[in-house]
């Protein structure tokens, strides 16, 4: 029933986080200039930039346009895209979007696997190992995205010719669309070669990401399986004579639970890893959707982008918040 | 008072390899324990009480280390025991309280869990046995079962620690191992508490007891040990101890403990506990002892036997460790 009551207060908590990110969204795409200028260029006749205007709701008073804003969003209109296609930009973006959860979704896997690995090993055995440990941690956080996904690249594309270096599936191999996860339709159609397919291209840009964002969780778990190890409940544990490996899932429940915060926080560079990554390996998400919108100043399918990363990562944050409820009895809710 | 010897600790020693140096934390402690007895090891921080404790069922921590001795119990020397031999003993036969129950158990299980997984590891029963033998248990602590359900953190000071004696004679150990179990809990607790752990003794158990509370010690205990500095200064039967203290160290710590009955001036031992890395030559207590002659700071008084107990001091004896 408390339980209940918590997360009713997180998911209404969304709210005035939501309404502090759009605002800045709203200031931030006011603030670098006039779009229309911008995306149909100075010499354009005055009537088309106001007719351009007009259409976009430009011309009304700041505070309007403000509500006019939040009201749509909050309809779920997205508005239209002012560049190339017109098309509404939620049918865009939804497009987009599962590509990027794809990718997002893997690397995510990827990162915790070997960041607890890691960081497991490193904490509960110490000495060289630890120190190795250590070492990839500060390495793998200092990675940048493109360097390190052209150097995969390279490796597995080029000399080993083993893994694809971009797209999401094979020419003619693509699956039908029904969520446009790739790996996930190709298994809804039955097809192996498809998944195949779509998994061997995962792979790479999966890896590229997830090592990046691998570190911060191995250097926690590490520090934090030291911490607790260290704790008299652990003595304790041993002076009842549990086993070794019975103690050390003891320690990793304990150790986890600031992970779970982390993997919260670390969504949202998650997906701005993921445009980086995107670009790299031509991943057609959100990302380089993003990218592409930019290069046409089309500031309404931006706009769209930018706000649907913020709910998505609101909203990770409050899934995350709820399983800490679920793991750490002494929460208070 | 006589009775089968359970436990039997010779020349033991623990030190700690520190930046500092090497602190003998322990240093060539011999002692006894025998079947249904409540022996109390009483002493200031640091002296090494806790270490001793520790060292029985090898949990010291590095950096401390059991250097030398040997510790009989059951008639196995723990020391030589390979590390799983060692674990099957721990809390089967061996149980452990520790000092502070707010960090003694796993904030994020159960505490009905935390006594059944003991129950389940030692015994591989199932888990629906183990639960119902751990509901026995919070009974037989004094707590009702639905706490069963309870996190560590629902509950006070004194119930987790009744969960944690639950837990450390879930198996029925032979020995009991409490160090400090009430420094943490208030008075009218701690009372309960030392309740709680008397009547194991009838139960049979021994129980080892560690405390700095010279009056909780010769309240409950059947015998005393007095440490000072890694070393035991007088040992023998608690009423005798306490009717005519011998060690000038045994002397300070009851006259620094008050007596709400009695209005005495309650005098404190001058001087700090000296620094383990780096003891005094001779006697540890010398520096702060107030009959302290030469000899004291020459060499070290031997353990011997008198007046129903063992004291080592230079008042009592001579050059030749013969009484005097």
């Amino acid at each position: 029933m408390k339980l209940w009551k918590y997360i009713l207060i997180r998911v209404l908590l969304v709210i005035p986080t939501l309404l502090v990110l759009l605002s800045v969204v709203f200031i931030v795409l006011r603030m670098i200039g006039d779009p229309i200028t911008a995306m149909v260029g100075m010499k354009a006749p005055p009537n088309v930039i106001a007719s351009l205007r007009e259409e976009a709701g430009l011309n009304k008073p700041l505070y309007e346009q403000y509500i006019d804003y939040l009201y749509n969003l909050f309809t779920g209109n997205f508005g239209t895209t002012m560049a190339v296609d017109h098309r509404p930009v939620l049918d865009v973006i939804m497009d987009r979007f599962p590509a990027t959860l794809e990718l997002t979704i893997a690397a995510f896997i990827v990162s915790v696997l070997i960041g607890m690995l890691t960081g497991i090993m490193g904490g509960w055995k110490r000495g060289k190992l630890d120190a190795s440990v250590r070492i990839y941690s500060i390495v793998s956080y200092a990675l940048f995205i493109p360097w390190f996904g052209l150097l995969l690249q390279l490796v597995f594309g080029v000399y080993l010719r083993i893994l694809p270096t971009g797209g999401m599936a094979d020419a003619g191999l693509a699956p039908p669309r029904y969520t446009g996860i790739y790996v996930l339709d190709s298994l809804i159609a039955g097809n192996l070669d498809m998944f195949i397919s779509s998994l061997k291209h995962l792979i790479l840009p999966a890896l590229t990401l997830g090592i990046v964002l691998s570190g911060v969780y191995t250097r926690l778990l590490r520090n934090n399986m030291i911490d607790i190890l260290g704790q008299e409940f652990i003595l304790a544990y041993r002076a009842r004579g549990i086993s070794d490996s019975k103690i050390l899932l003891h320690s990793i429940k304990n150790a986890f639970i600031p992970v779970l915060t982390m993997m919260g926080l670390q969504f949202a560079i998650l997906l701005t890893g993921a445009i980086l990554t995107e670009t790299t390996f031509s991943w057609p998400g959100l990302g380089t959707m993003i990218v592409e919108r930019i290069q046409y100043t089309d500031y309404t399918a931006v706009q769209g982008a930018v706000v649907f990363f913020a709910i998505f990562v609101a909203i990770v944050n409050v899934i995350v918040d709820i399983i800490y409820a679920f793991l750490d009895p002494r929460i208070s809710y | 008072m006589s009775g089968e010897e359970l436990l039997k600790i010779k020349e033991l020693k623990v030190h700690y390899y520190t930046a500092k140096g090497i602190v003998k934390a322990v240093d060539n402690v011999s002692l006894e324990l025998r079947k249904n007895q409540f022996l109390s090891i009483v002493g200031e921080s640091g002296c090494g009480k806790s270490t001793l404790a520790h060292a029985i069922p090898r949990l010291v921590r590095p950096p401390g280390k059991i250097v030398s001795g040997n510790i009989f119990f059951e008639n196995k020397d723990l020391l030589s025991l390979s590390d799983e031999d060692i674990r099957k003993i721990r809390g089967h036969r061996i149980g452990f309280v520790f000092q502070d129950p707010f960090t003694s158990l796993d904030p994020l299980e159960r505490v009905g869990d935390q006594i059944s997984e003991v129950l389940i590891e030692h015994l591989k029963i199932e888990k629906k046995d183990a639960k119902e033998r751990a509901m026995e248990l919070l009974n037989e602590v004094g707590l009702t079962e639905d706490r069963y359900n309870y996190y560590p953190h629902q509950l006070s000071g004194g119930q987790r620690q009744r969960v944690a004696i639950a837990i450390a004679i879930a198996l029925r150990p032979s020995l009991l191992i409490a160090d400090e179990p009430t420094t943490a809990l208030d008075v009218m607790v701690q009372s309960m508490i030392m309740d709680l752990l008397q009547s194991l003794i009838k139960k049979g158990m021994s129980i080892f007891f560690i405390t700095h509370d010279i009056a909780l010690a010769s309240e409950r205990s059947d015998e005393i040990a007095i440490m000072y500095a890694g070393k035991i200064v007088e040992q023998g039967q608690t009423s005798r101890i306490i009717a005519e203290p011998m060690h000038p160290y045994t002397q300070g710590l009851m006259a620094a403990t008050p007596d709400i009955w009695e209005r005495k001036n309650v005098t404190s031992i001058p001087g700090n506990p000296p620094d383990l890395a780096n003891p005094p030559k001779g006697c540890r207590f010398h520096e702060r002892c107030r009959f302290a002659m030469e000899i004291c700071k020459e060499k070290e008084p031997p353990l011997i036997s008198l007046k129903g107990r063992k004291v080592a001091c230079w008042l009592y004896s001579d050059e030749n460790g013969r009484d005097n």
